[in-house]
């Protein structure tokens, strides 16, 4: 072999470490015939020489070693000094080498690094799994990148990632481990974690297909599923037919587009089979420009939507009782009256009807139906009204089978009024809606029937007013044409007393002047009745010309 | 001899008051509208008018006669004189008799108008 045909210096020394042969390349360094060169084996790795630092490979030729010098490549060097991981290499046990990060990472440093066990560094919950994976590098296979907990000597705790592989290092087997810090990344992903459980969004996480790849807490705490049930499951198996098509339309959009698609309002079914209405946004999950999957966060926005409804229900029921109020001081005709207060409480609810009573509690006429049926006081809640004089709410569910009204009524809700004045029962006011009636509702409902009962009994008595002044009228009548077919016959008898009567003549004309008396007293109370007849007229005309 | 038109719908009062007048030329009618008709037929001195009387009331009736002739004296004869006597007077009667009366009262009456 001629070493002056190899590019890197070569000395070879004998077993007293005498130069006996070199190259130029080596002489060109200083070293010549019989120099000693002595180094030690275990800190052989390098030399400097003239300010240079190389690498020193022994091999051993016919009792002689032949030493290759080969200088360090600044680069390298320099690059694995700048390496912004941290690089170690280790034997299994003892760390041959680290760079100044995986210093910096441990917090002391380099020559503080070099001989101590690797395995110091390892916390204890990750001692198996860091062994195991130790055994398996050094027996030359590959292992994957992993998360493991490191604790440095200050105690502190910190994620490392940790990729490694076998190399072979100053001609023996070792390990390779490039270290990143990884608490960072992990107080990130901690803080995501707590945001993506903690947060008042239920967030899902889908793939393309639209399965389950994560969901959170609230998620779970809307749908009634736990995690477990829904990770792998589609997303389709949660909504009624026609909104999964619509979801999946959205989805599509954002898959198309690749972006985001916000405000969009779906109702999709607990596992109770409850319907929620949700409101919230899609994003696409995009990696390397292309769509992995999506992440969906949506808040429970029924309770906020029912507030809505009622909000506008109540509105309209204010508008249907002004209307009503107004009706109730303006009309005198009760039958006007009550199609009017039915035209209006059926455009608020699903439909309605009234029954009137008579003192008897005998049901007189009844508004809201085509034509009355006893069976449809058989209605459910209708006599507890009655009996307690008291609003009965039965919902839908509640609806008895033997109702004759079941078929039509069972998915409504039924709510009963009694029209009470003054403890008297004077009709009732039946609603039937499908949806539920609030309380503020059913409060502004009850004054609607007090006032309808006031109405009622209103009307009644103005009838009943009227009909006594006829009365009255016609009684006042009667007594003065009385008064004066008495006074006829009177004046006939004193006319033929007058003229024919003798000696009788007085006593006929005093008796005749004693009825005479009699009327005047009579007279007397009529002009009275005549002057209360006068006062009721006034009355009536005043509200007449009021109205 | 003086005419007087007496207006009643009584029969039997219609008879005894034509026989208290019998000194005078007595028309009779039974109604208001008969009463009109004799009137502007006879044209009377006085007109004794009962105010309820069927068809035509004894009020409308004298209304439309002193119309007709205003200065006719016309003497109310009713029963009920504090309901219609005074509707009378209104109506331009020139005095209300109230029933009963007396032969000599019912005489008295008249002589003062003719």
């Amino acid at each position: 072999m001629d070493i002056n045909k190899l590019p890197d210096p070569v000395i070879i020394i004998n077993r007293d470490n005498k130069i006996v042969g070199l190259n130029d390349k080596a002489r060109e360094l200083g070293f010549d015939f019989g120099m000693d060169f002595v180094i030690s084996e275990s800190e052989d790795e390098e030399i400097e020489v003239g300010g240079e630092i190389y690498s020193v490979r022994f091999s051993d030729l016919n009792g002689e070693r032949i030493v290759v010098l080969r200088k360090e490549s600044d680069f390298h060097r320099t690059l694995i000094e700048l390496f912004p991981d941290g690089i170690i290499i280790h034997d299994g046990q003892k760390i041959l080498f680290a760079n100044r990060r995986a210093a910096e990472v441990a917090g002391i440093p380099p020559e503080r690094l070099i001989g101590t066990s690797v395995m110091d560094f390892v916390h204890p919950d990750y001692m198996e799994f860091a062994f195991e994976r130790i055994k398996k590098m050094l027996q030359g296979e590959m292992v994957p990148p992993a998360l493991e907990k490191f604790v440095l000597p200050d105690g502190r705790e910190i994620y490392v990632e940790v990729s490694g592989s076998h190399v072979v290092f100053k001609n023996k087997s070792a390990i390779l481990l490039i270290i990143r810090d990884a608490s960072e990344k992990m107080e990130m992903e901690r803080r995501y974690r707590e945001f993506f459980e903690n947060t008042l969004d239920m967030i899902v996480v889908t793939d393309l297909e639209g399965n389950f790849i994560e969901v959170n807490r609230e998620f779970e705490m809307n749908s009634g599923y736990r995690r477990e049930e829904l990770i792998g499951r589609n997303f389709k198996e949660f909504f009624p037919e026609d909104e999964a098509e619509y979801v999946f339309k959205v989805y599509n959009k954002a898959f198309r587009e690749k972006s985001p698609v916000y405000g969009i309002e779906f109702r999709f079914k607990t596992k109770y089979g409850v319907e929620k209405l949700v409101e919230g946004n899609i994003r696409p999950l995009i990696e390397n420009n292309k769509v992995k999957g999506f992440i969906a966060n949506f808040k429970d926005v029924s309770e906020r939507k029912r507030l809505e409804e009622e909000l506008l229900r109540t509105n309209r029921l204010l508008k249907t009782i002004n209307t009503i109020n107004e009706a109730i001081v303006r009309l005198k005709n009760l039958d006007e009256l009550l199609k009017i207060v039915i035209r209006e409480v059926s455009q608020y609810c699903s439909f309605s009807w009234i029954a009137l009573f008579d003192e008897g509690k005998e049901k007189v006429k009844i508004y809201g139906v085509d034509r009355f049926d006893e069976k449809l006081f058989e209605c459910v809640g209708i006599d507890e009204a009655l009996k307690e004089k008291r609003a009965v709410i039965k919902l839908s569910g509640e609806h008895p089978e033997y109702c004759v009204n079941f078929l039509e009524h069972k998915n409504l809700n039924t709510y009963v009024f009694p029209l009470t004045h003054l403890n008297r029962v004077l009709g009732i006011l039946v609603m039937y809606s499908n949806f539920k009636i609030s309380e503020e509702e059913i409060r502004l409902l009850q004054t609607l029937a007090d006032n309808v009962a006031l109405a009622i009994h209103t009307i009644k008595l103005e009838g009943a007013r009227k009909k006594s002044l006829k009365q009255i009228e016609r009684n006042i009548e009667q007594f003065a044409i009385l008064a004066d077919k008495i006074r006829n016959p009177l004046a006939i008898i004193t006319g033929y007393a007058d003229i024919f009567a003798g000696k009788e003549k007085d006593k006929i004309l005093e008796q005749v002047r004693k009825i005479e008396e009699i009327i005047e007293q009579l007279e007397a109370g009529w002009l009275e009745s005549e002057d209360i007849r006068r006062l009721l007229r006034g009355f009536s005309y005043e509200e007449d010309t009021a109205g | 001899m003086k005419k007087i038109l007496l207006v009643e719908d009584e029969p039997d009062l219609l008879e005894i008051f034509g026989y208290m007048l019998s000194d005078y030329e007595v028309i009779k009618a039974s109604d208001g509208r008969d009463a009109i008709r004799l009137f502007k037929e006879h044209l009377p001195d006085i007109v004794l008018m009962d105010v309820e009387i069927p068809g035509i009331d004894g009020v409308e009736a004298t209304r439309r006669i002193l119309e007709y002739k205003p200065d006719t004296k016309v003497i109310a004869i009713t029963a009920f004189a504090s309901r219609r006597g005074k509707e009378m007077l209104d109506a331009g009667a020139v005095e209300v008799l109230k029933k009963p009366f007396r032969m000599q009262e019912l005489l008295d009456t008249v002589r003062k108008y003719l």
